[in-house]
């Protein structure tokens, strides 16, 4: 999948301006950003669901655009709820394979046995967690090359959200595809995705494997002074303080030739402390 | 494009909608004066008539594509939820309707020739009776103006179909709330601007005969002729040609159909 150059206007407002990337295929994806960065206007543009302002989506070298060939390749699990919810479970399950002829019905039982979701009840009498279950079992279980899924587990309990995930690596053991998990929970995804997509302002900020983020993400801890001394020039993105203790967030490589002091140690961070020190810039700058 | 699919998928659901209806309209002319009739003890004034109407399938099934028609967004989701884009959907959705009003009116006229036995006043008021008064002796032959009317039965049923869909169609671009208003405000608006139009003076009226002279053309009116040389061809090529602009216009609102934010 290549998207060129979307972008996407509502009247004056701007909501996302110059996306370019490509999916690779075969690979987890996670889609970060603040709440509305855009996400799910993306998701929905390429699922095209909503039309971009500008801009082209191609999938297998076609444009989505009312394109049945191309469509077929994606599922977008999302919030909304597009199906009827007069349809019952297995009717949609039903219905879904009419149209994703590889639908897995043997899947798709296993899942709703193991998430405890009654086939039988209407989708309409569904709770919002099961709602999501349904969409994520079916998400699972069609038979796309792509499947984008936002906000997976919206009003899912602990324990759903962890069978979720463990299911969704199995079908992914089981048959490589590519998955771009669209999440605010970001630790809960981290160890799964392999690349990371930010979205930040409507633009596309990041789009790096998460090895490579990581590996060029620090902290830097010390005394306040030591540690300013350390980091200056360094493209810090954020920094905590704790009485005189500070932490600086670097996000580039740190300069081998400076002297560590005894007394400041260097970290890696994890995925959300990245995200949030790089989406926390915008907050700031807003607020000035 | 998986037109077949979507079109298998569109006309299950429009079968079902009509077998309800069917139910529905039974309930309402056949069950609830038989219950009625029997809860008063005059069982016995019912006849054949009453069990079978004539015209019940017609009621059905134009009741049944009025609503089939009109309701855009439900289906629409659906479809592009499972990767179906909107010329598919638009293309099934209009092929279901000229399939449903093609085997709905031939099963109804079949349905109207069976219960003929059972009933005095066979086929009044139907659309079929009405057609049928307006153009049976067009032909020397009957066939062909049994063919005929069978064929401006069908069309009747697109057309008012095809008016329901657009109505639909732009219908499905708003929330809501705005269709309610839209519903709501659009016909009182028509009707004031009826009256308006009805209470001006002279040069309205003759615009008013003009237009009822196109009418009188479009049903067949030759201008040499009363109502038993209605010209069938008339409503015939009128009726093709309003509802290829009201699908075309049908088709350009649906390419603009979006799920919600």
């Amino acid at each position: 999948m290549v998207l060129n150059q979307i972008s996407k206007k509502y009247g004056k407002q701007e909501v996302l301006t110059d996306i370019s990337l490509k999916l690779k295929p075969n690979t987890i994806y996670g889609l970060l950003g603040r709440n509305g960065a855009g996400k799910s206007t993306l998701l929905n543009i390429l699922t095209n669901r909503i039309p971009a302002t500008s801009g082209k989506v191609l999938i297998d070298g076609q444009p989505n655009l009312n394109n049945d060939d191309a469509l077929g390749k994606i599922y977008l699990m999302s919030e909304p709820n597009l199906y009827l919810t007069r349809a019952k479970v297995f009717q949609i399950f039903r219905e879904t394979a009419n149209f994703y002829t590889g639908f897995d019905f043997e899947l798709a039982h296993q899942l709703t046995n193991k998430f405890g979701l009654n086939e039988s009840l209407r989708f309409g009498k569904l709770s919002t967690g099961y709602r999501s279950i349904l969409k994520d079992i079916i998400a699972l279980c069609v038979d796309a090359d792509i499947i984008l899924l936002d906000e997976p587990t919206l009003g899912l309990d602990a324990n759903h959200r962890e069978l979720f995930y463990q299911e969704l690596v199995e079908t992914y053991a089981d048959r490589p595809r590519t998955f771009v998990i669209s999440t605010h929970l970001i630790e809960e995804i981290a160890g799964m995705v392999e690349n990371v997509l930010l979205i930040k302002d409507g633009r596309l900020a990041l789009d790096d494997t998460t090895e490579s983020l990581l590996a060029r993400s620090y902290s830097v801890t010390g005394p306040e002074e030591k540690v300013r001394e350390y980091t200056a020039g360094l493209n810090v993105i954020g920094h905590d303080s704790l009485g005189k203790l500070r932490s600086d967030y670097v996000f580039g490589k740190l300069d081998e030739n400076r002297v560590l002091p005894d007394t400041v140690s260097v970290e890696k961070i994890d995925l959300q402390k990245l995200f949030i020190n790089l989406t926390e810039q915008s907050d700031e700058e807003g607020q000035k | 494009m998986k037109l077949k699919k979507a079109f298998q998928y569109q006309l299950a659901s429009g079968a079902k909608l009509l077998g309800w209806t069917l139910v529905w309209v039974a309930v309402a002319i056949v069950i609830i004066p038989f219950i009625t009739a029997a809860l008063t003890g005059r069982l016995g004034s019912l006849n054949g008539e009453d069990f079978l109407p004539s015209g019940i399938l017609e009621i059905a099934l134009m009741a049944c594509l009025v609503f089939y028609s009109a309701s855009t967004y439900d289906s629409f989701q659906l479809m592009i939820q499972n990767g179906i884009g909107r010329n598919t959907y638009f293309y099934s959705k209009t092929l279901v309707i000229g399939t449903l009003a093609l085997v709905g009116n031939l099963v109804s006229v079949l349905y109207n020739l069976l219960v003929m036995p059972f009933n005095t006043s066979y086929g009044q008021g139907t659309a079929t009776a009405v057609l049928e008064g307006f153009y049976y002796n067009f032909f020397s032959n009957n066939i062909l103006n049994d063919v005929m009317s069978f064929i401006l039965l069908v069309l009747l049923t697109i057309c008012i179909s095809a008016t329901f869909t657009f109505v639909g169609s732009i219908l499905s671009l708003f929330e809501r709330r705005t269709q309610i208003a839209l519903i709501i405000g659009v016909p009182i608006i028509l009707i004031i601007a009826l009256i308006v139009v009805g209470n001006v003076g002279e040069e309205t009226s003759l615009k008013l005969t003009w237009i009822a002279k196109v009418l009188l053309w479009i049903a067949g009116e030759s201008g040499n002729s009363g109502t038993e040389g209605l010209n069938p061809f008339h409503p015939l090529f009128s009726g093709i040609l309003y509802s290829v602009i009201l699908f075309g216009g049908t088709y350009f609102f649906n390419l603009k159909l979006k799920t919600p934010r």
